[in-house]
């Protein structure tokens, strides 16, 4: 199911929350649609595991408020605050939080037992959400006994098994081996896309955040530094910290030199970058006319030609070539900076050799020093 | 990022041929330490012979001792002082759930007094409250004189309480509260997640997820429930009420002593804990319980708005009645011409003070006091590590044999200890320099706290993770080395409180050391029950004030130490 982009199913205003006088999370509001998986993403200590605890209910937000569908569920203006068991959400803990005396069934059954269904109505769902996530047949086993991505599951099983409105992630996927990483963030992206339930979810991995995501809310110190769907941030990011978080950043120092033309910024190795506009996201206000080009890898295209270097290319010395089989890992330096190129095994490039970098003009970010 | 479960550490391969030596040695040594007390009193209850002729095997103690009503009595008695412990867990365990999940202000110092109440001892304890609710002059009992309402400290009820306030809540308080704290918070917000309430969560996953450990502290308190004694004989005496531990005491002190009576009524309650054991062994293992994150819990305190000012004034006020109260009132008591006479002109004076103060069998005493307690303090902590590491980390043989040998001191009530080793003293050659020496007492005392001291290593050696150790071996250091510079340092924290809890347990140890103690060893607890129980309040009074004031001293010490070095 798609997420509709209209139907706003929870909207979190001004939350703000300290612990002992420092600040987790400084005025953060953002919507969540119906059906989408919304990531929050951020270096540890960002206030993104605060910001679900807080719409879990789990905590109290110093101020703001948050609603959920038509009812408030926080605000601290009046002073309404709904525990966390009456919210209607689920959850899954990043270190599972499976409880050790009791089985898989137990497990799942617990929601639906506080809940008051009726026994075979339990025995039915029980079986159907153990079923989905992959543990029908170790119902009786108990919880500990269970593997890592197995308990990841029972956990998965438990916080839908009551079909809540909105389920939290906490960093779910932290606690498994990489190989199972990649495969349980599949498994979730269907589950979603079967179930339809709106995710929110929480993790530091850009990675994770890119392949989940319909939209990212990347956060910083306590804020939301850029909300929109993966290629907006990562083709459009605010700020340079939104650059370096998401994908390689590769930074030149420039000055700006006006000549008339479209904006041009050279380098100090006397290489000229010629934007072809400024997008949005570019502010080039210093007054020293100093400024700051980032780049991604992938905008960067080895130029087979030996010559002097044009507008819009770089040259840079070879350092070290790393074969990695299918290709080849350049360590690279131009300006002052050093950096990383993969690059394919046709191109016969070896260490201290120079080589020629064609810039794309229309990926050039560039932001004030 | 596994979880640990406590019950089953992963043991460091260390194997050398050497291991079956000092196992076997470690075996014997610890058996020949816990057995023999075990079996002295089990023989000794078939003694059908006369106090001086030899031992002759018969059921005579048996038959007497339970066709005597007053055993019965006794046992009833038991029984229905001992409930206090259903209530206490109870408590105790909302007070330790309060205390480690909910931020209360004051906690700290909620805390702290719980601390300083485990530590003091009972005795002192029990004479303040007479002075307050004595029948006749209790300070209370007066103010309360016009509505018509007395209460009677000379009662069960009053033998309860007094139990309750100082040493049966606060201790389940105080080893509740660790493992709480190891609980992964996330367990409990996953139960309420899922849409369980408070007592959903409290009844459906924290009870059953703690029920090892309730379980543990249950039973331990029940077992120092039974055993207790200097409060008993203080209060239930006088109004004929024995209880199990006072009755074995009461049949002692009979001339001749009636030791077959008393060894048989200890025999059977040896049983009973033996059950107690086997019960709780198939209870615990039938399931994996609480569990440590090795990655470090979770831990968050839960915001609970304006109530929690009402729950820490709740609190205060327990550890005010419980705690500061009788220490107050023992202070004004210490300083009175007559105890508990407030009514006479002038009540007030100094001068029984001065005369304890100058008195040189205070000044032994006193003296004799710290020694036991340095001394019971350092060869316990340094025996308990040993014995503690050799069981977690070691691979020794006869470990589950030491495991359950460490334990049995519990089931022993001070009092037969203590007698067990007199007789050992007095019996073999051997052994007689020991008797009434420093090194006899300190030898009974060390036994006494062994359950404790190597219980706690044990779980400070399992909760340090092995990696830890065994980098610093793997970085080349010696064994020795290794133990001092890494081991050592990362569980100090425990070491101190095992240092305080073993110095404090031995300073104010009046049941354990009474029998094997002299004059010329007499610290100042046992001097306190001397004159207490020939009624001079008074100078008991002042020996409690002094006891009081170590048990304060040393739980401001053990918590300023224990809390550098934890951060």
């Amino acid at each position: 199911m798609q997420p509709s982009l209209s139907a706003v199913i929870l909207k979190a205003q001004g939350l703000s929350k300290s612990y002992n006088g420092v600040c987790a999370l400084d005025q953060v509001s953002f919507e969540v649609y119906e059906s989408e998986i919304l990531v929050l993403l951020g270096p540890s200590g960002c206030g993104k595991s605060t910001t679900l605890r807080l719409l879990a209910g789990l905590e109290r937000p110093d101020s703001g408020a948050v609603r959920l569908k038509e009812t408030l569920v926080v605000d601290s203006q009046s002073g309404i605050f709904i525990p966390a068991e009456k919210r209607n959400m689920g959850m899954v803990f990043q270190a599972f939080a499976v409880w050790p005396h009791l089985t898989v069934e137990e497990h799942v059954a617990f929601p639906l037992l506080v809940r008051r269904c009726a026994k075979n109505e339990i025995a039915k769902r029980v079986h159907r959400a153990l079923e989905f996530v992959g543990l029908a047949g170790l119902e009786s086993r108990l919880s500990t006994q269970l593997s890592g991505g197995q308990q990841q599951r029972l956990a998965l099983a438990r916080a839908l098994v009551y079909e809540p409105d909105i389920l939290l992630l906490d960093e779910p996927l932290s606690n498994l081996d990489a190989q199972l990483r990649q495969q349980m963030r599949l498994e979730l992206k269907n589950l979603q896309r079967q179930l339809g339930t709106t995710f929110i979810f929480v993790t530091h991995d850009q990675d994770e955040a890119m392949t989940l995501a319909h939209r990212v809310a990347l956060m910083r110190d306590g804020k939301i530094e850029q909300l929109g769907t993966p290629d907006e941030v990562y083709d459009n990011p605010k700020s340079l910290f939104v650059h370096t978080f998401l994908g390689t950043s590769i930074r030149f120092e420039g000055k700006w030199r006006e000549d008339g033309g479209s904006p041009c910024l050279e380098l100090m190795n006397r290489s000229r970058l010629r934007l072809n506009a400024l997008s949005d996201g570019t502010k080039i206000v210093a007054a020293d006319g100093r400024a700051l080009a980032a780049l991604r890898a992938e905008d960067l295209q080895i130029v087979e030609e030996r010559r002097p270097p044009q507008e819009n290319e770089i040259e840079a010395e070879v350092r070290d070539v790393i074969n990695l089989g299918d290709r080849y890992e350049l360590a690279l330096k131009a300006c002052d900076t050093e950096f990383v190129l993969e690059v394919s095994k046709r191109h016969h490039v070896r260490a201290g050799e120079l080589v020629l970098l064609a810039v794309d003009p229309a990926r050039i970010r560039v932001w004030p020093m | 990022m596994a979880d640990v479960v406590i019950a089953a550490p992963s043991r460091a391969v260390w194997r050398q041929p050497s291991l079956i030596w000092s196992g076997l040695g470690l075996c014997a040594i610890i058996a020949a330490l816990t057995l023999t007390p075990v079996l002295f009193i089990i023989i000794n209850s078939f003694n059908a012979a006369p106090p001086s002729e030899n031992w002759r095997f018969g059921f005579d103690g048996w038959r007497e001792a339970f066709g005597s009503p007053r055993t019965l009595a006794a046992i009833g008695y038991t029984f229905i002082l001992n409930i206090r412990s259903v209530v206490a867990i109870a408590v105790a365990f909302l007070f330790s759930w309060l205390l480690v999940r909910v931020r209360i202000p004051g906690g700290n110092f909620i805390e702290f007094s719980l601390w300083i109440a485990y530590f003091l001892p009972s005795l002192p304890l029990a004479l303040s409250w007479i002075l307050l609710l004595d029948p006749n002059y209790g300070l209370i009992n007066q103010f309360l004189k016009p509505l018509g309402i007395g209460f009677n400290i000379y009662s069960l009820l009053g033998i309860a309480w007094i139990h309750l306030t100082a040493t049966t809540i606060p201790i389940m308080t105080i080893l509740l509260a660790p493992v709480l704290r190891q609980l992964d918070a996330s367990l409990e917000e996953a139960a309420r997640m899922c849409g369980a309430g408070s007592w959903q969560t409290f009844r459906r996953v924290l009870i059953p997820l703690l029920s090892p450990a309730l379980f543990t502290v249950f039973l331990a308190s029940l077992i120092r429930g039974l055993e207790a004694f200097q409060v008993e004989l203080l209060l239930g005496k006088p109004i004929g009420v024995f209880v199990y531990a006072t009755r074995i005491y009461d049949l002692i002190q009979w001339e001749p002593p009636l030791f077959p009576q008393a060894m048989a009524l200890s025999t059977l309650f040896l049983g009973l804990l033996f059950v107690l054991a086997l019960f709780y062994q198939r209870f615990t293992s039938k399931r994996a319980f609480a569990t440590i994150s090795a990655r470090g819990v979770s831990f968050r305190l839960m915001d609970i708005g304006r109530v929690r000012y009402a729950i820490a004034a709740l609190l205060i006020v327990f550890v005010a009645i419980s705690v500061y109260l009788p220490l107050v009132v023992l202070v004004v008591g210490s300083l009175m011409k007559l105890f508990g006479f407030f009514s006479i002109k002038d009540p007030f004076s100094t001068r029984h003070w001065m005369l304890v103060l100058s008195d040189p069998v205070f000044l032994s005493a006193i003296r004799n006091s710290i020694a036991l307690g340095i001394g019971t303090a350092v060869i316990g902590l340094f025996c308990y590590c040993l014995i503690g590491y050799a069981l977690v980390r070691t691979e020794v043989v006869g470990r589950s044999l030491v495991n359950l040998l460490v334990w049995l001191p519990w089931a022993i009530p001070g009092i037969l200890l203590g007698l067990a080793f007199l007789w050992l003293f007095l019996s073999a050659p051997v052994f007689s320099p020991l008797y009434g020496s420093y090194l006899g007492l300190v030898l009974v005392l060390l036994i006494k706290e062994m359950p404790i001291g190597v219980h706690m290593t044990k779980t400070a050696f399992v909760q340090i993770a092995e990696e830890l150790e065994q980098v610093g071996r793997v970085c080349g250091a010696q064994w020795f080395y290794n133990f001092r510079r890494i081991v050592v340092p990362l569980i100090s924290p425990v070491l101190v409180s095992i240092f305080a809890i073993v110095f404090m347990g031995a300073v104010r140890d009046i049941d354990t050391i009474i029998l094997v103690g002299t004059a010329s060893t007499r610290p100042l607890s046992i001097l306190m029950m001397e004159y207490s129980m020939a009624g001079e309040m008074q100078a008991a009074s002042i020996l409690g004030v002094i006891l009081s004031l170590f048990a304060v001293a040393i739980a401001l010490v053990s918590r300023k130490i224990g809390l550098r070095s934890a951060t």
